[in-house]
């Protein structure tokens, strides 16, 4: 006991400098250095990842999105449709908030429609599904959908599960600690916006305590003093390793770096749709990226193995489709398109372009992992095919709109696949523009294909997983053998922790505590 | 008569400008100054001649030459003395044509912009009354905000492209033109030979510039000069922040920025020698900038 307490003053006064011989003792605490900085800690209040990351250490939800985008149980052990619009989950029994009281169906009501009635409306593409929320039993919750919904289970995995007596707290309360108080592994212990988090151990979680006795979670979004924090010693773990930063860690005896593939997509856009694009000068006047032959040579001149190996610096992985082998939609009949730079120009010819175009290209700058310099490597690979090409990178405000109205030829491209399934990037960047659907919002090329449409709705609808993933299949299919988009890389997740840590990185790039585990 | 006259002050002149030229070498310092921008200009203008590769051609480059040590050599046998950038362009040549960009730039929008705040200034001082007041009110705005600022509100409404910084340039700068031209052709206007001119019910316009102007352009000259290495750094600066140059094309600036997230790795070629470079060029036109101001500066002189 004395001892304890002599370990803890040890602890404050060494500030967060670990001693290796300490490592493996009980009262370790973790430091995670967080590239992004919360705007709060009301769970409701704002669905970006790093308020959802941070969230998940206090809260928990009924579904556990894994880190490959499954749904495991978590607050609901299980579920089951009782008709497409009606879901039931059973609730963990004996979970007990940090503060004692226990879990039950009433938090899960107050918690799902507080996210859905948030001014803020911050989760309201997880909500907008949600007709209703009402309570069988205690540990029974019955949700209603307006329309089938097959990603419903995705959608209520993001939505953290408050105490009932906080439904009405405003975003201070969260914020000062009187409401930060969940079901999760850790428990709140002091919160400095902008700066750190300090959380402490819930020794009664239900899947077992974590190995840390408390974590600190750091928001340092500068590379620089995120890579300085991890070389002096000062954080265990950081999360987006700046690539220039990859050689030192590398070269410490002490550090380690964590490399794993995210979900997110990197892919060239094209114009698809207008006769004459904007930034295409052909001999001929028409625009030859409506030729899927010329797409296909276009994609053939790109040495990809040469752009994840030399320029993403093994920052990523390449990638054919939308989603990774072992993601829902992943299929094996999308043609994978090899480096031929010969075989394109003779394409090219036979497109009726011997000659090439001139062609302008379009991305942002500092928004993706090396964005311009991808952009520019493609640009000199399009030049060697006879498509003279020039390059223009802009900040990413003055893009971000430009592209997705549709003003670019080709453009740079990139999209979080989260909800790990096909569905979710073909509605934002294939499926036909309709603004009162809300499909193909970032469809820059002005893509329309009606089978894909058709065979989207028809996925969108489906609950039937066995009937569903073959639909999902179907959209990687039409839409990469038809060469609407073409695919480059999957950005990897790239993490920089001392060896005394492991870590398995996640597709949405959270960096959780409970997940880190010691090293052996 | 009037013959005589003519030559006397023709021989004068020619007096004076080789006093003036003799002054001006008399400082070592600005003598070297002067000599490293002529090579630095030679370089500039016969980069497509004198560089190894042609930085802006894509065909010429080869990303598996990327990130090369300076001294290596590519597959091609092309040997890169300062070493490549992350897209396997070589950096001398990316600096001789960087140069080109960066002295364009520079001297067009300084000169213009001379041009425009000197005709301004002009023509707030003779006019005086309203006219004076709305530009010199004009000026006052212009001079409180921030240059910087200023040039990147251009550019988003302008977009990006090596024109488009010379105007959003221009258009930051003329304001220190006016202010100082109207100062001292406030104190010419009211000498004799202006009243002379006046009186000889000569047109507005040539007493302006015929008249007012010879007698306020020498503080022009060293502002202008100096404005060249600020444009030249201003430049950078928006093509730092990747509002400037093309990235197929970069200036100075884009080399250094291109290379700055390297820095911490140890690749310090690609951002060092392009930063020398600029270096050694401000610090030269500012060398020159200096000692024009002390040759062509009637009080420092006595």
């Amino acid at each position: 006991m004395n001892q304890s307490i002599l370990m803890r003053a040890a602890f404050a006064l060494l500030g967060t400098i670990a001693i290796p011989a300490l490592a493996a003792a009980q009262e370790t605490p973790l430091t995670i250095g967080m590239s992004t900085t919360p705007t709060t800690l009301d769970p409701h209040e704002d669905s970006s990842a790093p308020n959802n990351a941070t969230s998940r250490h206090i809260w928990d939800s009924l579904i556990n999105l894994t880190g490959k985008s499954a749904n495991a149980p978590e607050l609901a052990t299980q579920w089951k449709t009782v008709d497409p619009t009606h879901w039931e989950f059973k609730l963990r029994e004996g979970v007990k908030f940090h503060d004692g009281s226990d879990f039950n169906a009433d938090d899960v009501i107050a918690s799902l429609l507080r996210a859905r009635e948030k001014p803020s409306q911050g989760f309201a593409s997880y909500t907008r599904s949600i007709a209703g929320v009402t309570a069988k039993d205690p540990y029974t919750v019955i949700v209603e959908t307006k329309v089938p919904d097959p990603l419903l289970l995705n959608s209520i995995s993001r939505i953290r599960i408050i105490s009932a007596d906080c439904k009405d707290a405003p975003v201070q309360d969260f914020d000062n600690g009187k409401c930060a108080t969940g079901t999760g592994a850790f428990s709140f212990a002091s919160y400095a916006p902008g700066s750190n988090l300090t959380l402490k151990r819930n020794d009664n979680y239900f899947a077992g305590p974590s190995h840390w006795s408390g974590v600190t979670l750091r928001f340092l979004p500068d590379d620089g003093a995120r890579l300085a924090s991890l070389l002096s010693n000062e954080i265990d773990i950081i999360e987006t390793l700046p690539a220039d930063g990859m050689a030192r860690v590398e070269s410490s005896g002490d550090l380690q770096i964590i490399n794993g593939q995210s979900s997110r997509f990197v892919y060239l856009g094209m114009d698809v749709s207008r006769d004459a694009s904007p930034f295409v000068q052909a001999a001929d006047g028409k625009n030859p990226l409506k030729d899927v032959r010329v797409r296909r040579a276009m994609l053939m001149s790109i040495n990809r193995p040469a752009i994840v190996d030399r320029v993403m610096q093994k920052n990523g992985t390449l990638a054919d489709q939308f989603v990774a082998e072992g993601y829902a939609g992943h299929s094996g009949k999308v043609e994978k398109v090899g480096y031929d730079a010969a075989a394109a120009k003779a394409l090219l010819a036979e497109a009726g372009y011997p000659d090439g175009f001139s062609l302008t290209i379009h991305g942002p700058s500092g928004r993706y992992v090396k964005d311009a310099e991808v952009l520019q490597a493609v640009g000199q690979m399009f030049t060697r095919i006879g498509i003279k090409t020039k390059v223009e990178v802009l900040p990413w405000a003055m893009y971000s709109d430009a592209y997705a109205r549709g003003d670019y030829s080709v453009y740079f491209g990139s999209w979080g696949v989260n909800s790990g399934e096909t569905t979710n990037p073909t509605v934002a960047v294939v499926a036909t523009r309709d603004e009162k659907k809300g499909t193909g919002r970032y469809n820059g090329g002005g893509i329309s294909d009606p089978q894909i449409d058709e065979v989207l709705a028809k996925a969108s609808s489906t609950l039937a997983e066995a009937e569903r993933e073959p639909l999902l299949e179907d959209l990687s299919v039409r839409t990469f053998n038809n060469l609407w988009l073409l695919p480059l890389h999957y950005e990897n997740v790239v993490l920089g922790a001392k060896k005394t840590v492991a870590y398995t990185p996640r597709g949405d790039k959270y960096t959780l505590a409970y997940e880190v585990k010691p090293a052996n | 008569m009037t013959e005589l006259e003519d030559t006397t002050i023709a021989a004068s002149e020619r007096g004076r400008l080789r006093k003036g030229i003799t002054d001006f070498f008399a400082s070592p310092v600005a003598a070297t100054g002067f000599v490293t921008l002529i090579i630095i200009c030679g370089l500039a203008l016969l980069a497509p001649w004198i560089s190894p590769q042609n930085p802006y051609d894509l065909m010429q480059l080869d990303i598996m030459d990327g990130r090369l040590a300076p001294g290596s050599e590519s597959m091609s046998g092309l040997v890169y003395h300062l070493g490549t950038d992350s897209q396997g362009r070589d950096i001398l040549s990316g600096i001789l044509y960087g140069l080109r960009t960066s002295l364009i730039v520079g001297v067009l929008s300084a000169f213009a912009a001379a041009i425009i705040g000197t005709t301004i200034g002009l023509i707030a001082a003779y006019r005086g009354r309203r006219t004076e007041t709305i530009i010199m009110r004009l000026v006052d705005l212009q001079l409180s905000l921030p240059t910087i600022l200023m040039a990147l509100m251009m550019l988003a409404i302008l977009g990006k492209g090596v024109m488009n910084v010379v105007i959003a340039l221009i258009i930051a700068e003329w304001a220190t033109y006016a202010r100082t031209v109207r100062g001292i052709a406030l104190v010419e206007r009211e000498k004799e030979y202006i009243e002379a001119a006046r009186m000889l019910r000569l047109p507005g316009w040539r007493i302006l510039f015929r008249h007012l102007l010879p007698n306020c352009l020498a503080p022009v000259i060293v502002i202008a000069t100096m404005q060249v290495a600020r444009a030249i750094g201003l430049e950078a600066t928006l093509s730092f922040l990747g509002l400037g140059a093309s990235v197929t094309e970069p200036s100075l600036g884009m080399l250094i920025s291109s290379g700055y997230q390297y820095l911490l790795t140890g690749l310090y070629w690609i951002s060092f020698f392009p930063g020398i470079a600029l270096l050694i060029t401000i610090v030269a036109i500012n060398l020159v900038g200096d000692r024009l101001r002390d040759v062509l500066n009637p009080r420092s002189m006595s």
